[in-house]
């Protein structure tokens, strides 16, 4: 059974930011960010890995070069939810690892502006 | 559950915190801002600079300093029984001027007890020295050997093999004083080929100086010279261990006249006498972590540690699967370690 949550306000939540809330009897953690580009998302708020609080991580981006001398270049900024302590990066559009997608996974939560208020359904 | 910690990283904000508890001429060149202090040769590439990237002060900003905070994030947080203090700023990194980096590693014992260890009974302190000086080395280990925290000697791992007799009054006065010898790496460690290109290469580089470390004590005469000597092998991975101890026995069954000094296997010495830390844990399922302890051939071996507050910080419900037999678990997150340092648990607290 679902329920919905305020956020907050549409714009108290700036592009680049992450909020982190607790809902429920179970006291689920959530993570609810908005990207750079400004689109909202929300993943579950702990990291399968070893549990460290996700909220006290931050959105990065990802790297591209193609070999040691060569040119980085930064992609998708603000789109990867960064675990505060061993910094293992999660795509905030499905919740999956990005170095291991297939097992390291968090559950992402439908997140979405209702009359002015930023809405997630957990 | 009884909890032991082996590895946890207190700091200062400045070398100039360092001060008060210089003599001249060393307080005079830190003063006039003549050192400032160990510069890493690379940059850290995770979000905290190289620590939790919640290891914060109350207005936000970075906190590796602050002793309230690690009550709060490490010692209530997870309750251990004992923390025992690493530090990570060893003057053992000077390249010269050892008189000076002795000083410094005087200071800082100094800055350590008033700081840290007389405000927690339950850290276990270090004594910081400078190896290439091993007589202040061993004058430093007798001073500080006598503080009732004090439990253990570190020997800051980077390019130097300890093993050499030049380091012999080190080891004498550790065993003198009845003090764990504790091998930790520095920012300046490096692998069989140099640092490597990236920090992520250097990151995994870091178990092979501490396979050197052992092999070096035990050619050398280490641990046959200093019978009551024991060891703890700091954030330098287990897993390898078995392969260590095979190799280790295989060549001393065929060259063993070279080193005659050495008078039984090498994997006995390490079973009877070193510990290693477990963080970083590889991520391991249970069943592997039970054909490592069996291929190690004792339950006796690893010990506990966080490392707070770095990034690579193991979290002990997460890091030790919960489906290890719980008299493995035991040792792991207590016994072996309270065995090393001779500690017993605290009245009121059951196992």
């Amino acid at each position: 059974m679902s329920e919905r949550y305020v956020v907050c306000k549409d714009g108290e939540l700036a592009p680049g930011e992450l909020r982190t809330l607790t809902v429920g009897a179970t006291r689920t953690p959530v993570i609810v960010m908005r990207t750079g580009a400004g689109a909202l998302h929300a993943l579950y708020g702990r990291c399968p890995h070893q549990g460290a609080p996700l909220g006290a991580g931050r959105l990065v981006g990802g790297t591209v070069a193609e070999a040691p001398g060569a040119g980085f270049h930064c992609v998708r900024d603000g789109e990867l939810l960064q675990c505060p302590w061993h910094a293992f990066a999660y795509d905030v559009t499905d919740g999956r690892s990005v170095a291991d997608p297939d097992h390291l996974r968090l559950r992402r939560y439908d997140v979405a502006l209702e009359d002015g208020d930023v809405v997630v359904t957990v | 559950m009884l909890l032991f910690d082996a590895d946890v990283h207190e700091s200062f904000s400045s070398v100039k915190d360092l001060v008060p508890y210089l003599q001249d001429p060393w307080r005079s060149i830190v003063e006039a801002g003549g050192w400032r202090g160990f510069s890493q040769p690379f940059a850290y590439t995770t979000q905290g600079a190289g620590n939790r990237a919640d290891v914060r002060n109350k207005d936000g900003s970075a906190s590796v300093s602050d002793y309230g905070l690690m009550r709060d994030q490490l010692l209530d947080a997870y309750r251990p029984q004992y923390a025992v203090l690493t530090g990570y700023f060893y003057p053992a990194m000077f390249k010269m001027q050892f008189e000076f980096a002795s000083a410094l590693a005087a200071a800082y014992n100094d800055w350590v007890v008033e700081h840290w260890l007389s405000k927690d009974d339950r850290f276990i302190g270090s004594v910081h020295i400078v190896p290439q000086e091993p007589q202040t080395a061993a004058r430093e280990i007798d001073r500080m050997g006598a503080h009732p925290q004090i439990k253990q000697v570190m020997l800051p791992v980077a390019t130097l093999s300890y093993g050499d007799p030049y380091y012999a009054p080190i080891f004498e006065a550790a065993q003198r004083n009845g003090l764990v010898v504790a091998f930790h790496h520095t920012i300046m460690a490096e692998g069989a080929l140099g640092m490597g290109r990236y920090y992520i290469e250097r990151h995994m580089l870091l178990p092979q100086p501490m396979m050197a470390e052992i092999i070096s004590l035990m050619c050398c005469g280490v641990f046959d010279r200093y019978p009551e000597l024991k060891f703890i092998v700091l954030e330098g991975g287990f897993s390898w261990i078995p392969h260590l101890l095979w190799r280790m026995d295989r060549e001393y069954k065929s060259q063993g006249h070279e080193v005659p000094w050495l008078k039984q296997f090498p994997s006995t010495h390490v079973r009877e006498r070193v510990r290693f830390s477990t963080q970083p844990t590889e991520d391991i399922t249970a069943d592997q972590w039970l054909k490592i302890t069996d291929l190690m051939g004792s339950e006796d071996l690893l010990v506990f540690s966080t490392d707070y507050p770095h990034f690579d910080f193991d979290a002990p419900e997460m890091a030790i699967p919960r489906s290890l037999p719980a008299a493995l678990r035991h040792k792991i997150f207590w016994q072996n370690a309270a065995d090393l340092y001779g500690v017993t648990a605290r009245a009121g607290v059951l196992a």
